[in-house]
């Protein structure tokens, strides 16, 4: 569990043109212990440069993120992190691969394989342990590289559009496995989406970005488990309206209001 | 469950499907071709079309090599002792140490120049400039540096292999995707072992390839080397026979040094088709 807090947040980069772009402006957040946010936005917005500073891959320009009190000074097996391209490894097995993290921190073999199993059967992959990654399907790998972040108990579980390439069923299916694993575990949840839909049903919170800022902060407060089905309830409907029209999406829910 | 999950349900790997030996590449009508230049030759030496001085024959070839292999007294004369095999092994030991510190320094700053691009703007010009000198024309120049010792022809090979190993280890490291290093990082590995356990391991296929051209490059500059001044080796061998134009000798000599230089490529895939491994598996 961990508290993140975020003060002043600024993120300057420069083109090769020599000219200055502000991928993140003055933003200014907290997120409980346990919570589980997304965060959402156009293309570009900068939430990805967002989790990449909270991940500690990107120094910060400006301002200040800690996690429990303390600054993030760079990357840390406490933050775990899944990416949104392939991370897992092709040239280890499933589960060195898995057991990576605590094989980085001396842990011994036998408590390395046995909590790499557990992690497995947990995201019910424990009949391909000894498999190549390349002999796994897509929604496979991201399963491995889940079970590979939570391996190393990490306490802020941080998540770039992991799914975004996924098929619809395959997405669903993982959202179970992350709502498990987020039960079980109770990390606090950064993830990054594009998908309305997807942050509806993952979210406690959603947070909205737009050129660098935060432009909305909503507290979705539907029943868990959630289910597509409670996408259709009304409360859910009107937060889908506010989202999409953030999303510069006006004309779609208009013409879904003609025609109700 | 999908059918690919039930497909690797239960499968245990055998042992042969571990090691996944790669199947020799033996292309029935490269041998079919092999055949016929040696059926050629026979012929045309049988039939007295070349004198044996400019072609001796087959025969004559596995002769020479069967009775000069281990000890040669006709090879003594020359101060070349230890027959046909002391020699290949002097050839084949410089050949090996060469390579193996080229692998070592090349592959080693290749991947460092892929990582830190100071460093990179630092050592290119060097080693782009001491790839595009023609490496016969040094040789003279460790000639003049080292004399006639092991250390004048290994370093001329390493300049040679280092050369080759940076290029194909730098371009590997460009090519590896950056989430790699990145998802080592964040699961806590320090910059030594993502050196290794990704840009090295992560490399592999790519650099791998470049140790077969150095390798493969290696053999005739090591001979080359050897023929301008050596103790020992077969360009020595090779030199000494032209001397005392012993053309049968000199073939017995290239063609044993040849059988050496495949066996040790064909050994080196294997190796390597263990090592990467991973590649060949069937992708979803």
């Amino acid at each position: 569990m961990a508290h993140i807090r975020m003060d002043h947040v600024r993120q300057v980069f420069r083109r090769s043109s020599g000219d200055l772009v502000q991928a993140v402006s003055d933003v200014n957040l907290n997120i409980a212990n346990s919570e589980f946010v997304c965060l959402i936005g156009p293309s570009g917005c900068g939430k990805t440069t967002l989790l990449q500073i909270v991940a500690g891959l990107l120094p910060l320009s400006e301002g200040e993120i800690t996690v429990n009190g303390k600054e993030i000074k760079g990357p840390s097996p406490q933050r775990g992190l899944v990416f949104q391209r392939d991370s897992v490894f092709p040239w280890m097995r499933v589960i060195d691969n898995v057991a990576y993290g605590l094989t980085c921190r001396g842990v011994q073999k036998a408590e390395r394989l046995e909590t790499a199993r557990k992690c497995l059967q947990q995201v019910g992959l424990s009949h391909v342990e000894h498999s190549w990654p390349r002999e796994l399907s897509g929604g496979m790998l991201k399963r491995v590289a889940i079970a590979t972040v939570f391996a190393n108990s990490p306490r802020v579980l941080l998540m770039d559009e992991p799914f975004g390439a996924l098929d619809y069923v395959t997405k669903l299916h993982l959202h179970q496995v992350v709502l498990n694993l987020w039960g079980q575990y109770q990390p606090t949840v950064l993830f990054v989406t594009h998908d309305v839909d997807e942050a509806m049903l993952l979210a406690d919170r959603i947070i909205v970005m737009k050129e660098g800022r935060i432009v909305d902060d909503r507290r979705i407060q539907l029943e868990r488990p959630r289910t597509v089905e409670s996408l259709a309830l009304p409360e859910a409907v009107a937060h889908k309206e506010v989202l999409l029209r953030h999303l510069g999406l006006d004309a779609l829910v208009d013409a879904a209001r003609t025609l109700q | 469950m999908s059918a690919s999950v039930e497909v690797l349900e239960g499968r245990k790997p055998s042992f042969r499907s571990a090691i996944r030996l790669p199947k020799l590449p033996v292309d029935p009508l490269g041998v079919l071709g092999l055949l016929i230049v040696i059926g050629a030759w026979w012929a045309i030496t049988t039939l007295g079309l070349a004198s044996p001085m400019f072609l001796p024959p087959p025969a004559g070839i596995i002769e020479s090599i069967r009775d000069n292999f281990f000890a040669s007294p006709y090879l003594d004369n020359y101060h070349l002792g230890g027959g046909l095999y002391s020699n290949i092994a002097y050839t084949f030991s410089n050949v090996m140490i060469s390579l193996l510190v080229s692998c070592i320094v090349g592959v080693g700053l290749g991947l460092l120049s892929a990582r830190l691009s100071l460093f990179r703007a630092m050592i290119d010009p060097v080693m782009l400039t001491a790839g595009t000198i023609p490496i016969l024309v040094t040789a003279p120049f460790f000639l003049i540096w080292f004399g006639t010792s092991r250390v004048a022809q290994t370093a001329l090979l390493i300049i040679y292999g280092v050369t080759i190993l940076y290029v194909f280890a730098q371009r590997a490291g460009d090519n590896l995707d950056p989430t790699y290093p990145s998802a080592a990082r964040m699961l806590g590995a320090p910059s030594g072992r993502i050196l290794f356990d990704v840009f090295l391991l992560g490399t592999l296929p790519e650099v791998l390839g470049g140790v077969r051209i150095a390798m493969a490059g290696s053999w005739g500059l090591e001979t080359f080397s050897e023929l301008l001044g050596a103790p020992h080796g077969v360009g020595r061998v090779i030199q000494a026979m032209a001397t005392g134009m012993d053309t049968q000798m000199m073939i017995a000599t290239i063609l044993a040094l040849a059988a050496v230089a495949v066996a040790c490529d064909l050994i080196v895939l294997v190796a390597f088709g263990y090592l990467t491994r991973w590649r060949r598996v069937a992708r979803l």
